[in-house]
Order: C-alpha cells, then structure tokens, then sequence
C-alpha cells in the first residue's frame, strides 16, 4: 500500500465530474468507477466524497435525485446538469495546462542559465 | 432507475437523507467486503476504516444542505412574488383608468408628505448642516416687568456667560450690522453680523480660505479684519487674491482674513461677520443698546438644558443682587432654548400645522384608495374563490392582493418623489421673509426614507383591508350565488362605511384650519397699520463719521437731501426718520413723566422710540389727533420736543391732556402732540407706547435716518429719481434697501401667506379626495342594490322614495364623519392657536363653512349614484339576475 498515492486536491472534484459524464451514479459507484479506472491505485479518503457532492450540487454543476439500484435498493443518484458539463470542460482544460508545466518543471535538466 | 423522490424540502428530510445516503454506502462496502470473503465484522471495520469520520462528515455535508435549503428557498419566494407581481401588473394595465387614478391619488399624498416632511427636516431636525447641533443653546433676556420680552442680551452678560466654562465648552454672541462697501464701482450697504466669542467655534465651521479669528483681532486699536461669506466673494471678485488684502466698509479699512464656503450660512442673510471691538463704553451692566441678538454655547458634555437652566436661574439671582436697578427693576430672567428651537422660532408652527395637515391628507388619500380597492376587489370575489378552490391558499390570495396594492404604492411613491421634487424646486424659488428655511431644502437621505416608509405603510395599509376580506370570504358561498352576487359581506360594509367617516372627518379637519388661517390672514390684511403704506418709498442713508462729524454737517446733508426730494416731480411729502415701522431700526427706552406719578397698575414706563426729521407725518400718513406735529422751529428750537402716541397717552395719563408735560427720562423733551398708534413690525403685534424724538436734538449722536417719500411715482421710478438726488449730494453714499413701503409689510406675511395657502391647496386636495371616495362607494352600494331597487319599483315605490332612501345612506354617513372631525377639531385646534390672528379656534363662521362645504359636496357625491338608482328599470335589473 505504501506506493498508493494520496489524494491531490482538488482533483477529486475533477474525478467525480469526470465518472458522472458516463452517467448518473451514487456515490459508492463513483468510488468504484475510480477503483477499477485506476486498478485501485489511488486512495481516496471515502468519506470526503460526499462533501464534495453536496457543494456541487449547491453550484448547480449537479441534480440530486433519489431512485432505485439494480438489485433494488433506494440510493441518492447524481447526474451532470449542463452547468456541471461546462465546469468540467473548463476544469479539465485548466488541469491539462497545470499537469504540462509541472512535467515541464520535474522533467528540466540543468540550471537556469 | 426509477425515480422515487424529488427533492428534499424540509430540514428534517434533508437530515434523514444525508443519514440515508451514508449508510447505503456502508452498507454497500460491507456487503461487497463480505462477498470478497471477509467477515462481515472485519467487513465492517475496513469500511468504516476507508470512510473517515463519519460523523464529522454528516455535519459538514448537513451544513453545505442547510444553505442549498436556504438559497432553494429564497429563490421559491422570489419567484412567487414575481409571478404575483406579474400577475398583478396584467391585472392592473387592464384596468388603466382605475390603476392611473389610484397611482394618481397616492403620488399627491406621497408627494405632498415628501415636500413637508423636508421642511420639517430642514426646520427641525437638520438646520444649518451644524456638528452636534443638539449641544448648542441660545440664551436671551426677558424683562417681563418691562416689556421687554425675549430680548438680546448685553455684551457683557455674554461675556460673563462664555467665561462659565463649567457650563460650555464654547460660546459666542452675535448681532447684526450694515455697513457700506463697493461692489462693481457701486456703493452698497450690505447685512454682515458682528460676533464676539468663538463664534465659527461654536458653530463648528471652518474657512474656505484663509483663516478665521484669532482672539487679538478683537482687540482695540488693531487693524479691524473681516471675514467674507461665499456670495460676497463672489460678488468683489471670486479671487483668492482678495485675502490678506483690504477693502473699505463704510470708508475704514478691514482685512480680509477669510472666506466661507458656500454651504455655511449662519445667520442665513449674513455676507460678512467682524469680530465685535470690544471698548470699555460697552462694558457696562446697562450697555443694551449695541445690540447682540443672543448668546448660543455649545454645552459642556454632560450638561442638559434642565440644568442649565438651573444654574442660570442661580446666575441671574447673583445680577440682582448686585444690580438691582438693572435687573430687579425688570423683573429679568434668561430664557434658554436649544439652537434648533430658537432658529425654528415663528417657522415651527406653520410648519407642524403643515406636516399634520399633509399627513392628514395621505390618510384620506390611503382611505380612498383602500375602498376603491375593497370594491374591486367585491368585483374580482369569484375570481378569488375560483383560485382558492383550485388550490391557492388563503395566505397566497392575501399576499396577491397586497402585492398588487404595494405595486400601486410604489409607482405612487416613485411618481409622488417626483411630484415633491418639483415642490421643493418650486418652494425654494420663493422669496418669503421670514421663512428662510426653504432656500435649504433639499431631497436627501432622510427625506428619501422617509418617502420609502410612507410607501410602505400606505401600501400595507392599502391592501390590508381588501387582503383580510378576501381571505375570508366563504369559497362556497360566493360560489353558489349567482352573477354579481359576490355580494359584499358586512364586514366589507363595515370597511366601506368607516373609510368614508374616516375621510370625512379628515376633511373637515383640513377645511376648517384652512378656513381659520384664511380668515387670519383676512383680518390681519383688514387690520389698520396705524399709517398709509401706498405710495411710499423709503431707504436708508447712513451718514459716515469722518465726513458728517457732528450735528450740524448731518443737519445740513438732510435738509439739502429734502428739498432735492421734494423739487422731484410728483414727490408730494418727504420726511425722515429713524425707526420706520416695517423698516427693522429703532430702539426702546424707559421714561418718566415730569408731574405725572405712575398710577397704580400702571405698566413699567418703557416705549419704543423713533427720532423724526421733516414732514415725516405727512410722509407716513400718520395722523397726529391731538396738538400737532414737529415744526422747522422745533427741530432748530432751544428746548427739545416729543410727539407721544396715543397708547402712551392711555397708559400713562388717562384722562388728563399730556400737551405741554415733559418727558425726562429717554432724550428728554416737551409733548407737543399726540399721534394715532401704528404697528412696528408685525400687523398681530400688541400696542406697546411709542415716542417720537424730534431728530434736530438728536443728530449729535445718530447718523442714520430712513428717508421716507410720498409720491404719485410708481415705486421703482420714485427710487431712481431718489438715487440720483443722493449722488448728487454725495456720490459715495448708498441708499439701504430702497423699496416700496407695502412690500415690505407685504413680507412680513409671507410665511403666514404661504403657509395659508399650502394649507387650503391640501384643503381642496383632499374635498376632492373625499368627494371622489364618497362617490365611488355609493355607486358601489348602489350597484349591489340593483336587484332590491328594480324589486321596490315593481312593488310601486316611488323614485323619490329610492332615492331618499339611497342618499340617506351616503349623508348619513357623511354626518358622523362631520361630528366626529368637529370633536377631534375641538381637541386638535388648540395647537393652532399661534397661528390664528383676530380669530378663536372655534370661531363659528371657519366651523360653519367648512361644514357647509363638505355637506354640499357629499350630497353632490351622494345624489349622482341616487340619480342613478332612480332610473333602474325593473325590468332590466330582474332579467339581469
């Protein structure tokens, strides 16, 4: 477990609007679409998920409702609202941009001259 | 996925959502743990373990649901009042005569409170833009024994006050003074004031430019410095330049130190303000001839005006014991009153009577309104059954009704600003002396707000009748009746009837304090002066010291003055004096009778006094009834002589003739003549004894006379003939305030004309009003009594009878209304008292009239809907059901 990599900020925000575009899910789904995308690679602190839920469905970004699971149970579902598609279009941009000057950064060889 | 819920809408769901929501994700790792083979209590532990806190995270997430909840719920009300509000605005744009009167009536009653309420704030609360204005007092004297009340106090009693340091932190004094000065190579005399004291201190101002005064500018002997109000600046030369520089006022050199910027006018007339010189001839306990009109401190924190007056009682009880003559005599006293008060001064009344009335005004304004919209809101019952049975609750059918009364009210607000803004800008164009305060009004915050809360109030109280009775109304009821039948319940009858008591008795409160200021007015325009104010035309002529030192050089400018007057064409009389009634000059002096003891009960020997040169009798039109008036020999005579006036002649002598007895004390003199009594002043003011000096015995000591011209000349031409026939004698002279003699008692009424007529302007306004509300709630009844009518005809009634009947309703009505204003008219009255001149409260004729016309116009508002229920046809009215 020791080479499980925490959490960066503010990208579970990210992850959850990125699962969400396949569809609406629950919470635990997200955590499971994470889970297998990344071969149960990262740790997530599951718990904090769903602040991060509550807060954007208080944007707007996403719509609440409650329904029923395959094998029937009663689970609050979350679906992108419009607004949410374009804040993770813009977010994924700005995180692209981010990643490529950190790469840029860690990969540099040698002194500024 | 099938959806169950929609979304949470109560605190407690939102808690047992969240509650819902966390355990279905435990619950799901667990039983996903035990299906991979653990058991379920490590199952358990591990999920747990992978969750975090749960606890602290139900909180957080609660919190982040509280505000959705709260935001979610905002925007629900929001959106209901606007779909309320749009709702109401079709409703009313289809209705555009109804909404346009309605907004109509409630602008005029905004707008007028508007316009008022900035003269109160202007008058009462916020006079002179002056810091902490609440600590600053004015002290004056009275002499009740003497009749001299509320007058200046002396330079010395005001330096004695500003040295009581445990009383105020600053005090000063001030009085007023006119000298001359070139402005654009004219000579002018204009009105400046000097000050002893700190008086920019006090008052809290600083200078635009320059400096203002240093203590040892009042020193004697030292160059005599002045500082300059805006306008006068503006008026030399608007250049900065000018401070430090000299300009000469009446001939003597003062240095310009300073200048005031443009929003500082204390006293509201004053173009420049000296400090006093204080030289030991003023330094005495009688010096009350240099005139200072008051003493004002800033009181020492902590002081309140109770105490201060008990301390100065204490003050003035050590001045009699150490001068007795002075004070004691007099029976004198201080009178304190805080700044504002005293500034208020003759304005408050007027004003308050002003504010009531317009505040009276609104109300009928608002009573109107509520009964237009009780009725049609009677018109729309069904409408409102029809939603109350289709869901809406009673509440949302309440709170349709007073949004739609509240838009009527803030489109009268926004209308009614605007009406009051033309007001003021009306108002503040008018010259009235004596009511200086409306140069200062202005539409600020306060004034706003209090606009705003008027809306407010005018649209709850507006809607709130129209809103309880529909939500009271009996869905089934209206339901089941048939057509109109949304007859009004008694409740809206009751509404109905006491909206028209209501305005009625308002009304009549207005009619009759407009009568009885019109009646005032009426009498005091009625009221004889005592002289013939037509046709004359006077100005003041101040002679300098250096160049008319002494009696003869001022003797010789008069009489040379006279006799150019006099060859003008068409000047028939000419004469000249100090203390012109209406002029604002002339003192007062204590005197005694030679041979003529004071008889008992007799008032402390004290009269105005005026000194006379030339045909001033004749000039005035004063008519001398007994003896005669000064001659050439008396001016240039050995012995001095007095005209007396016949108030003096009543109090002092009674029945004995008082030709030839002396006068001793004042400039003494022999009576010669006796002239009839004339108003100083003030057209209301009491008679209080006056001696006439003759001026040939005084022209050592005053320098200053008013000459007065009787002439067939319209004014102005009288005036510029006079100017010349001055130039040419001394081209440096000005003439002071050259005017028509009517005018200026014409000014003296101005408050009192312009409060006159705002107040019957309010009077009309609301008789409208009331007509218009008596009508409309009539042809209302009338309307509902269709069916009872055409039943009664065709049972053989007589059109008399329906109408006696209809109208009786209406005047019944209307009399309540009458007897219930002429009750709160007996109570609220009195507070008129300082207004009303020659005229009781309850004078019978203002009662009568009003009455008269307020009846007449309700029998007019109730005949027109009778008319028309007399010619309902039975037939018709049958049919319609």
């Amino acid at each position: 477990m020791s080479d499980d990599l925490d959490l960066l900020r503010g990208t579970l925000d990210l992850f959850i609007l990125k699962a969400l575009t396949w569809g609406p899910m629950h919470g635990l789904a997200v955590l499971r679409w994470i889970d297998r995308i990344t071969d149960s690679r990262l740790r997530i602190e599951e718990g904090a998920l769903y602040p991060a839920l509550h807060r954007m469905e208080q944007k707007g970004w996403l719509s609440a409702e409650w329904g029923m699971t395959d094998n029937n149970r009663r689970a609050k579902f979350y679906r992108l609202t419009n607004r949410g598609r374009k804040q993770f279009a813009t977010h994924l941009s700005i995180w692209e941009r981010y990643i490529q000057a950190a790469a840029m950064v860690l990969s540099a060889r040698g002194a500024a001259t | 996925m099938k959806r169950i819920f929609r979304l949470p809408l109560s605190r407690d769901r939102v808690h047992r959502d969240i509650d819902a929501e966390l355990t279905f994700h435990l619950e799901g790792r667990v039983e996903e743990l035990v299906a991979g083979g653990m058991s379920r209590k490590n199952a358990e532990r591990e999920a747990l373990a992978r969750f975090g806190d749960r606890a602290k995270v139900e909180a957080e997430v609660e919190r982040i649901d509280a505000a959705t909840f709260q935001r979610q719920r905002l925007r629900q009300r929001l959106a209901a009042l606007y779909r309320d509000a749009q709702y109401a605005r079709r409703g009313l744009t289809r209705r555009p005569l109804y909404s346009i009167a309605v907004v109509l009536t409630l602008a005029l009653g905004i707008g007028a409170n508007t316009a008022i309420f900035s003269m109160v704030e202007a008058v009462l609360l916020r006079p002179y833009n002056i810091a902490a204005i609440g600590r600053l007092v004015a002290v004056r004297d009275d002499f009740p024994l003497m009749n001299m009340r509320n007058t200046a106090v002396s330079p010395l009693e005001a330096l004695v006050l500003m040295a009581r340091r445990d009383l105020f932190d600053a005090g000063m004094a001030f009085g007023g003074e006119n000298l001359s000065v070139e402005i654009a190579g004219e000579p002018a005399r204009i009105q400046g004031f000097k000050t002893l004291g700190e008086f920019f201190t006090v008052l809290g101002a600083k200078p635009l430019y320059g400096r203002l005064y240093r203590p040892e500018d009042s020193e004697v002997g030292r160059a005599r410095v002045v500082v300059l109000s805006h306008r006068l600046w503006q008026q030399l030369s608007g250049d900065t330049a000018i401070v430090g520089r000299t300009i000469l006022m009446n001939g003597e050199p003062n240095q310009v130190i300073g200048i005031m910027p443009p929003d500082f006018g204390f006293p509201r007339v004053a173009l420049f303000w000296r400090p006093f010189v204080l030289d030991q001839s003023y330094l005495k306990v009688d010096a009350r001839g240099t005139l200072v009109t008051a003493f004002v401190g800033r009181m020492h924190a902590g002081m309140t005006l109770d105490r201060l007056g008990v301390e100065l009682r204490a003050l003035a009880a050590q001045w009699h014991r150490a001068y007795p003559a002075s004070y004691s005599k007099g029976g004198h006293t201080m009178l304190v009153k805080s700044f504002v008060e005293w500034q208020a001064g003759q304005q408050k009344p007027i004003v308050l009577a002003l504010f009531a009335a317009v505040v009276f005004v609104l109300l009928i304004a608002c009573a109107n309104v509520a009964s237009l919209q009780l009725v049609r809101s009677a018109g729309r019952a069904r409408e409102f059954a029809v939603r109350a049975a289709l869901g809406a609750g009673r509440a949302a059918i309440a709170r349709q009704i007073i949004v739609e009364t509240m838009l009527l009210a803030i489109a009268g607000g926004v209308a009614g600003v605007l009406l009051g803004r033309g007001a003021l800008r009306w108002l503040s164009h008018l010259n009235v002396a004596q009511f200086s305060v409306l140069k200062d009004l202005r539409l600020d915050g306060t004034v706003l707000a209090f606009t705003t809360g008027t809306v407010l109030l005018a649209g709850l109280i507006v809607g709130s009748a129209p809103a309880w009775g529909a939500a009271r109304a009996n869905v089934n009821r209206v339901l089941h009746e048939s057509g109109r039948g949304a007859s009004a319940g008694p409740s809206r009858h009751r509404f109905l009837r006491a909206s028209v008591v209501l305005q009625n008795a308002l009304t009549l409160l207005l009619l009759v304090g407009a009568a009885l200021t019109i009646r005032s007015l009426d009498r005091l325009l009625q009221s004889d002066p005592g002289f013939q104010a037509e046709h004359v035309v006077n100005f003041g002529i101040t002679l300098p010291a250096q160049r008319y030192a002494g009696k003869d050089a001022r003797l010789a400018f008069f009489d040379a003055l006279d006799g150019r007057l006099r060859a003008i064409p068409g000047v028939q009389s000419v004469g000249f004096a100090l203390g012109v009634p209406f002029s604002g000059d002339g003192g007062s002096t204590l005197y005694t009778l030679a041979g003529v003891p004071p008889q008992p009960g007799e008032p402390e020997r004290h009269a105005n006094q005026a000194f006379v040169y030339g045909d001033y009798f004749k000039a005035m039109g004063i008519q001398i009834v007994r003896g005669r008036p000064f001659t050439a020999e008396d001016y240039s005579g050995g012995t001095p002589t007095v005209v007396v006036d016949e108030t003096l002649v009543r109090q002092s002598f009674g029945s004995r003739d008082p030709i030839g007895v002396r006068i001793e004390h004042g400039p003494e003199g022999t009576i010669v003549g006796v002239a009839r009594l004339v108003k100083q002043g003030d057209l209301g003011e009491p008679p209080h004894p006056l001696v006439y000096h003759d001026y040939g015995h005084a022209a050592g000591y005053i320098g200053s006379l008013t000459a007065v011209i009787r002439s067939t000349l319209p004014a102005d031409r009288a005036i510029k003939a006079a100017r010349a026939a001055v130039a040419a004698l001394d081209p440096k002279l000005a003439l002071y305030s050259p005017r028509a003699l009517a005018d200026r008692m014409n000014d003296t009424l101005g408050a009192r004309r312009l409060g006159t007529d705002v107040l019957a302007g309010f009077a009309v306004l609301s008789l409208v009003l009331a007509l218009l509300g008596v009508y409309a709630v009539m042809s209302y009844v009338v309307s509902e009594r269709t069916r009872e009518i055409g039943i009664r005809v065709a049972l053989g009634a007589q059109r008399a009878q329906i109408a006696a009947m209809v109208m009786r309703d209406g005047v019944v009505l209307a009399a309540v209304g009458l007897a219930i204003g002429a009750v709160a008219f007996l109570g609220l009255g009195r507070l008129m008292g300082s207004l009303l001149y020659g005229v009781g409260v309850l004078d019978p004729v203002a009662l009568v009239t009003a009455v008269a016309l307020l009846g007449g116009v309700t029998v007019i508002a109730c005949y027109l809907p009778a008319r028309r229920a007399v010619r309902v046809d039975p037939v018709q009215a049958l049919r319609a059901e």
